[in-house]
Formats: structure tokens, sequence, C-alpha cells
């Protein structure tokens, strides 16, 4: 297989609290490829957002990556200083976020906003960064390029202003977009179209795009591969009709089965018994094991990873046997 | 009153809503002098039947909580019609409201903000018997534990308070609360729209057991189609204010009739493979209800809109089966 846009190995992240040391990511492994669209999903507090931020090394205050290596082609981020990261953020690597509103700048207009960015990471004169701005507004399909880009961000809907920062994240022509939760605020008509847009991004934009989102659905409808995540753990991964289709791992079908669906009605959703750990215990052993409905003594030992075909894997015991890794 | 005699011939019509109005007066300009008015709710109508469930689905902005707010007269309607088993809450006042609001309750979006941090799960759950019963102490504190146990929670929480407890326990206590005086209906308002999928599959299940125990009927408020399917047994689409569409759940899931209730079908993102084809991609936005389009509010961004569209306004018309609709196809 071709070498990975980005390669994620043993990624840990702790916080420190009052409460004691939070263990937010335990070990990820996770690979994008170029011009890849992966799906990263997980309920809240499972570490996908800190995963996308771990990328850019943007981990809020408190928090800190313990051990792991994130190559980004062939370079390990984590071990480069600062003034590398700049060179990197929103250059190479983009980043989208839940709420426009609030990502975006009040004071300046969008196209002011654009400018910034491409006036930090590359050298052009105002015509023709003008002109640029102009063209990233049709790459969006923002309606009116011209008169939008002299608005704020207050003149425009919801939509528009995803459309607007992914106009900005694009603008240096970066290699990966990092889309934290990017529909989640939006009416379903209309994200259909963000997601619509992104699909297309890809193709003609050639970026390849880490989709994070709690909805499974938009997974299936997006993305090629899919990671699933649990408390701070990728615990399976592989092609979308693969995953979530015949998934393997007991968390990925608890998830599928607690999704209502147009096929579920009359049928009762399968709550998944329990809660999601806190993080404030080391993970010792797989740690979907107090939740699991197969749970088994084994299951106190960290899970191995299986390879179900080439390219889908399961971190569970229960297809153990033609382990390998 | 003729309208108590209409509502006897079909007894088993809990909650009638007769051409619902809600205006919102916005005043803007210089020192506010412009009056703006946002019409949240436009002329609904619909029916409940008793242990039914209506699934109310729409965009933001499309009125759908209003509605519900609108029937417990949360917010005071602007005109129409509510009927409760036959009496018209809207011209009720004084105690007899107040009797009548033990029958009807709401649980809200976001258990975060609806339930009050300063006060213990047996104040918040406990308030309602407060003020409406004459219960001591005692055996307030008895039906908390009993309510407690019956959304699935142990009687031990009711010295917690709110921060201690997960969305979906909290969401668990704001349902207690709103049976506390053992209601004959509920207004569910996104009631998880703020869960985990997996914590809304228990609240779900939870509702729905509840609903066959308490005999309940349920005002289901969602965005999400799928959601609204899975638990309605009518659903009622609303755009700009109006129900656009309205029939049996499967109804309009297998033969959806308006443009828009089957754009949003498919702008929904499904897990199911055989329904993921050819989508209707709409352009643009909701319009701003203050200001809606004349003819079909929906004609802006209609793929099949005609001329006729832009200037006259479709009725809700009767298809066959009590599916109707509101479109000039």
């Amino acid at each position: 297989m071709d070498q990975p846009l980005v390669e994620i190995r043993d990624l840990r992240l702790q916080f420190r609290t009052y409460a004691g040391i939070v263990h937010a990511l335990n070990g990820i492994d996770l690979e994008i490829y170029e011009r890849d669209m992966l799906g990263l999903v997980g309920e809240t507090g499972c570490g996908k957002s800190m995963t996308g931020l771990a990328i850019l090394r943007l981990v809020p205050r408190g928090g800190e990556i313990v051990s792991g290596s994130i190559r980004f082609r062939g370079e390990d981020l984590l071990t480069q200083p600062e003034s590398y990261m700049q060179q990197i953020r929103g250059a190479r690597i983009a980043m989208i976020f839940q709420d426009p509103s609030a990502s975006l700048n009040p004071l300046f207009t969008i196209g002011q906003q654009l400018e910034t960015v491409m006036r930090r990471h590359q050298q052009a004169d105002k015509r023709e960064m003008r002109d640029r701005a102009l063209e990233l507004s049709k790459v969006v399909e923002l309606p009116d390029p011209a008169r939008i880009l002299d608005t704020y961000p207050h003149e425009l809907s919801g939509g528009m202003k995803q459309r607007a920062s992914i106009a900005i994240a694009l603008s240096c022509g970066a290699d990966l977009l990092i889309a934290d939760e990017p529909t989640t605020d939006l009416d379903v008509t209309v994200q259909a179209q963000i997601l619509d847009l992104l699909r297309r991004l890809r193709e003609t934009q050639g970026v390849a795009i880490l989709m994070i989102t709690h909805d499974l659905a938009v997974v299936a409808e997006t993305c090629r591969r899919v990671a699933v995540l649990y408390a701070g753990q990728v615990v399976e991964s592989g092609p979308v009709d693969e995953v979530l289709y015949e998934a393997k791992h007991p968390y990925t079908r608890a998830l599928l089965q607690a999704s209502p669906r147009r096929s579920s009605r009359g049928q009762p959703l399968l709550a998944i018994p329990g809660t999601v750990p806190s993080g404030l215990q080391p993970l010792e052993g797989c740690a979907f094991g107090p939740r699991c409905p197969h749970a088994m003594e084994t299951c106190a030992q960290p899970p191995p990873r299986v390879s179900v075909t080439p390219a889908h894997a399961v971190y569970c015991f229960l297809y153990d046997g033609s382990e390998e890794r | 009153m003729s309208e108590k005699e209409q509502i006897d011939t079909q007894p088993d019509v809990q909650v009638q809503v007769k051409n619902l109005v809600k205006h919102f007066v916005q005043r803007t300009g210089f020192l506010r002098r412009k009056p703006r008015i946002v019409r949240a709710v436009d002329g609904v109508s619909f029916d409940i039947r008793r242990r039914g469930t209506l699934g109310l689905v729409g965009e933001s902005g499309c009125g759908k909580t209003t509605i519900g707010r609108c029937l417990l007269r949360l917010v005071e309607p602007t005109s129409g019609e509510v009927y409760f088993e036959g009496t018209n809450v809207l011209g009720l006042s004084g105690s007899r409201l107040r009797r009548l609001r033990r029958d009807m309750q709401i649980v809200f979006q976001n258990p975060y903000s609806s339930l009050d941090p300063r006060m213990s799960v047996l104040g918040i759950v406990g308030e309602p018997l407060q003020t409406h019963t004459s219960l001591s102490h005692g055996q307030i504190r008895d039906r908390v534990v009993e309510l407690l146990e019956r959304v699935g929670m142990s009687g031990d929480h009711i010295y917690r308070y709110p921060h201690e407890f997960s969305g979906g326990q909290l969401q668990r206590i704001a349902v207690a609360r709103a049976l506390a005086l053992n209601p004959k209906f509920l207004v569910l308002d996104e009631p998880t729209a703020a869960l985990d999928v997996s914590v809304q599959a228990q609240v779900i299940a939870q509702l729905m057991q509840l609903q066959r125990e308490l005999e309940l009927t349920y005002l289901f408020i969602s965005h999400n189609l799928t959601l609204v399917h899975y638990l309605s047994d009518t659903i009622a689409v609303t755009y700009l204010g109006k129900i656009i569409e309205y029939a049996g759940a499967d109804e309009v899931f297998d033969n959806p009739l308006h443009p828009y209730t089957q754009a949003l079908m498919s702008a929904t993102p499904s897990l199911d493979r055989e329904l993921r084809q050819q989508r209707v991609m709409l352009s643009g936005g909701v319009p701003d209800p203050a200001n809606p389009p004349p003819g079909c509010v929906f004609h802006p961004r209609c793929p099949r809109a005609s001329d006729s569209c832009s200037h006259e306004e479709p009725q809700l018309v009767d298809v066959g089966n009590g599916h109707l609709v509101t479109c000039h196809l």
C-alpha cells in the first residue's frame, strides 16, 4: 500500500485535572492516505476531537502528549519545533470546526479573513490575493462571491459561514482537512449540501479529509474508510462498507443497534448497558470489556489487532486466532 | 358549544388544535419603531389520538417548538383553538388552567439548562408536587423515589445535584419531573438532541415503555426524521410555520408527496444502504419567517415549482387514507 499521508502510532494523551490524571487517548493507531476520506466516529468523550487537535499539536492547556508519533509525510510532528508547526498549520493541514460563528472573526469581512491566512503562508500582492479569494469562493460554491467577500460573518447563514470557513481552510492548498463535526449545527437539507461539497472537494482539490463525527449515518454517506473510537482507543477500522455492514467489534455492533434507522421501526433500539469509563483509571485490557456482552477473562489483557481483511482491522479477542502484528 | 359537540363525536382524540397562529412582534430600526412580525406558527391544525404519538418534524425556525409551547400556553398563541379532552385550553385562566396543567407536561431539549443546578433531585422532581398537591414532605419524598425508579434510576439519587449526572440521567430526571403529577399528555421537545446515540436509545426505550405503562399521549418534536418515524404513529412535517404534509408514519415514509418532505428524506443521512441513492438537493436555506415568500412558502426552493406556486397559496387537501398535503401538484 502507498505511504500514508499521516501515520499515527500509539498516541497517548493525558490531562492533569484536580481529580487526577485523565487518560484521554490510550494508544491511537491511525493512517490517513492521500485524497482519503476517513471518518472518525465515537461518542462524547471518546477522544475524537482530541485526536484531531493532537495532529495539529493544538491540545488544550493541561493536556500533554506523553508518547507516540504522528508522521506527516514521513516527518514526526511531535519532535518538530513550534516554528515548524506554524508552517504546517493552515498551510498543509487545516481544520474546520462545528460552529463557524465561533471560528470566524466577527470584526473582519470574509475576504479579509481569507487574505490574512494567505498572507501568512504565501507571497502575493493584493490583486493576486483577491483573485485567489474569488476563485476559492467559487470552489466552495458561495453565491455571488464578489459581494460575499465584503460581508461580515453575521450577515451570512450557518451554511454560508461553514462554506466560508472551508474556503479559508483550503486557501493555501492544504493536503489534509480536519473537519470536526462540520455539519452538527446545521439543518439536514443544509448538511446534505455541505457533505456533498466536502465529497467533491476531495476529488477536485485533491485534499484528504478527516471527518470527525458522532453520526454513523454521516460516515456511511460520505466516507471511504472509518475508524471507531472508544475510550481513547481505536476499536475497529477499515473500509466503510466492511466496518458498518460487517461490523466485528462488539462496540461497533452495539452502536449500530442503538441507531434508529428506517428498517428498525417497531423493533426495540438496543441501549448499551453501563457508561463510558471516566478515564481517571489507566486502561488495562479492553476498555469496552465491562460493558461487553462477550467479555471473557482474557479481556483484562490489551486486545490484539486482528486483520479481518487486509484493510479491515478489529481490536478484540473474539477474533483472535489469526493474530498478526 | 358547537366545538364541544364535535369533540364528543370523536372520543379517541385527546388533543385537537385548530388554526393555531403565533406571531412574534420584534421591534427593529431607529428607536425600535419598525415592528417586524415573525410568523412562527401560521395556521396549524392537527389532532392527537389518545395514547398515540404525533411526530412534529421540520428544520430550525419552522415553528415546531413554538407549537409545543403554545399547546401548554407557555407561549400565548395569537389566535386559534387548542382543545384538551374537549376543553378549550386557550379559554381557561386561574385555577382551571392550573388544574389542566397537571395533565399536560413538557420535557425540554437540553436537560443541562432546563434543570436548576442549585436544586437537588428531590427539589426538582418534587417541585410540581409541592405546587399542585398537599402532600407532606415525607409523602413527596416517597413519590420522588418511586418516580426515579420508574424512569430506571436509583432512588438513592434524591439528594444529589444536576452536575453529578450525565446527560442521559438528567433527561430521565426531567422525564420523572414531567410525570410527577400523572399527566395524560406529554410534549417531548427534542428530548434526545443533546445526547449520544447509545444514551438516546436508552431514553427512547424508556419513553416508549412509559407510554405503554401509563397510557400517555405524546407530541414528539424533532428535526430527526428517522427518529420521528421510529416512534410516532402519525407525522406532521412543518415548514415555515405551516404543516405541509400530515399522514401515518409509514405512509409519509413510503409515499412522501410534498417536494419538501421528499427533499428532507433524501437529505437525511441513512445507515440503510438501499436508501442511499440519488438525492434531491435543495438550494439555500429556510427563508426568514418574518418575510415569508408569497404563494406556497416552499416555492423558492422547490425543484418542481411552477408559475401558480408563486402567487396561489395551496390548501391542505386529503389525497386519501387521511394523507394530507399542501401542494398544487
